[in-house]
């Protein structure tokens, strides 16, 4: 309880806290921006006729998905430097393996979501004269997005979590401070703080998804 | 005028059609009928390009749609064209669920005729008027009876106005009461002389509405005529043998 008996020290590890957080929130939303988009064109590549370009995709997303995020990050980081002497931005290298990770794991639910639409939707849409493009973006993404949205929700959450991983890079972040702080101060609490924060992103999550699930739910 | 001739078919190693040859004349109304898996669905689509033929040769209002062993398509502008003129209606409706019943007939004339919203909102209107669910408009598929889905679907294909309108099996996903309301609309297109081809396993209807009917068996016309050749002296033994299963 040290802690609390000292203002200046409590309100230092606060503002601590709150810089991990806002860091944990830029690699949660950085990831997103770019993971998103790219999970549903590798998920489109991972369905094309071609095998030029659907094994390399199968094999990415195999690695991506069969290794840990922990690993791939010090490979980002570290392979460069050491194989090329090119020393990457950590906050860069941290950011592109979680992009790269996350990519795989969007690809396979977006391609879950795109295989699981009846092949009448596109021959509905082809017959009415939709080009395949067309018919994908008006006809079968839509939809794609409303089925897709639980798994989702999943990997968000996991995501969150999966933030703390950044101090691998030597990066501040919530879980870091929290373990420095409670050596420092002899107490369990800020591990809990570091908790609550993450329990209260993955609260903000769960609104979210609670509130993009009722804006679909006008149709079946 | 649809001209096929030899059309063949086949799925790797499973002929499905082993050279059929048929026409469809403007203004008149073509049953097909014949037992489950005689190929009736892929002559259909094939029409409509969801199914490309090994070979054969199909003119649809003198243009060519393809010719030749192995078949040559024609260039894409042609069968735009052509395809423009070939409206179809499933089985299985395949509205898009996440558009209304107003969105569902629109959709195609603002994305792909490039209209304006008013104008294809009135020739949706028309078109919805014509299979009576102007009134669901602006409610979602899934709202509506498995007959009024079907009913928007058939609005959907007409708002394009096509020279031709396919149907496959439209009331075979039906109950009895709701196919009713479904064939009363087809009724009603071929009172305004609307070109159709109708697959159906409806005998009594296809004897009422057809002009002509083709009997499909085994990837072949097995016979084709009036309905009055057809149901009242069929000459195929197999046609005998088909009708036999209705009249039990
Ligand atoms: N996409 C397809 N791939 C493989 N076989 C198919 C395909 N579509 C139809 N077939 C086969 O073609 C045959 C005829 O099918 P279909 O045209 O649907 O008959 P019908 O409509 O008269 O019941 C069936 O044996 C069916 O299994
Ligand atoms: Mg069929």
């Amino acid at each position: 309880m040290r802690l609390f008996q000292n203002p200046e020290k409590l309100f230092l590890m606060m503002s601590e806290f709150w810089g991990g957080t806002v860091t944990a929130l830029e690699v949660f939303f950085l990831t997103l921006l770019f993971a998103l988009p790219l999970g549903l064109f590798i998920a489109l590549g991972r369905m094309s006729k071609n095998a030029f370009i659907r094994q390399p995709l199968h094999i990415y997303i195999l690695l991506m998905r069969g290794t840990p995020l922990l690993l791939q990050l010090i490979i980002v980081f570290y392979g460069p430097a050491y194989l090329f002497g090119i020393n990457l931005n950590r906050f860069f290298a941290a950011i592109l393996s979680y992009v790269l990770n996350y990519a795989a794991y969007f690809a396979e639910i977006y391609r879950g979501g795109i295989l699981s639409i009846p092949s009448g939707q596109y021959e509905a849409a082809q017959v009415l004269g939709f080009s395949r493009k067309m018919t994908f973006v008006r006809i079968i993404l839509p939809q794609v997005i409303k089925r897709i949205t639980l798994p989702m929700s999943n990997e968000f959450t996991t995501l969150v979590k999966d933030t703390a991983l950044i101090s691998t890079l030597a990066i501040v972040e919530i879980f870091r401070i929290a373990k420095s702080a409670s050596s420092q101060s002899v107490s369990i609490i800020p591990l809990f703080v570091a908790g609550a924060i993450y329990l209260i992103l993955n609260a903000g999550v769960t609104q979210f998804f609670l509130w993009f699930e009722k804006q679909q739910d006008y149709y079946r | 005028m649809i001209i096929a001739r030899d059309i063949y078919k086949n799925f790797g190693t499973n002929a499905v059609l082993k050279g059929i040859s048929f026409e469809v004349n403007i203004g008149e109304v073509l049953a097909v009928i014949g037992s489950s898996g005689s190929g009736k669905s892929t002559m259909l689509r094939c029409l409509n390009r969801l199914e490309y033929i090994n070979s054969g040769y199909i003119e649809v209002d003198n243009e060519i749609l393809c010719q030749g062993d192995p078949a040559k398509y024609s260039p894409n502008s042609v069968l735009q064209s052509i395809s423009r003129n070939m409206g179809m209606v499933f089985q299985q409706f395949n509205l898009f669920p996440h558009f209304s019943v107003l969105r569902n007939v629109t959709v195609a004339l603002t994305h792909v005729r490039k209209m304006s919203k008013e104008d294809a909102r009135e020739t949706a209107m028309q078109a919805l008027v014509k299979t009576g669910l102007d009134k669901k408009a602006d409610e979602y598929p899934y709202q509506l009876s498995g007959g009024q889905q079907q009913r928007v679907a058939i609005s959907r294909a007409l708002a394009l106005n096509p020279r031709y309108l396919c149907f496959d099996e439209p009331t075979s996903s039906l109950d009895p009461e709701l196919t009713s309301e479904v064939l009363s609309v087809l009724r009603k297109l071929s009172q305004e002389k609307t070109t159709m081809i109708v697959v159906t396993h409806e005998m009594a209807f296809a004897r009422e509405i057809a002009d002509r009917v083709i009997f499909m068996d085994d990837g072949l016309v097995a016979e084709k005529g009036t309905p009055e050749d057809i149901f009242r002296n069929p000459k195929n033994p197999r046609t005998v043998q088909f009708l036999k299963k209705f009249s039990d």
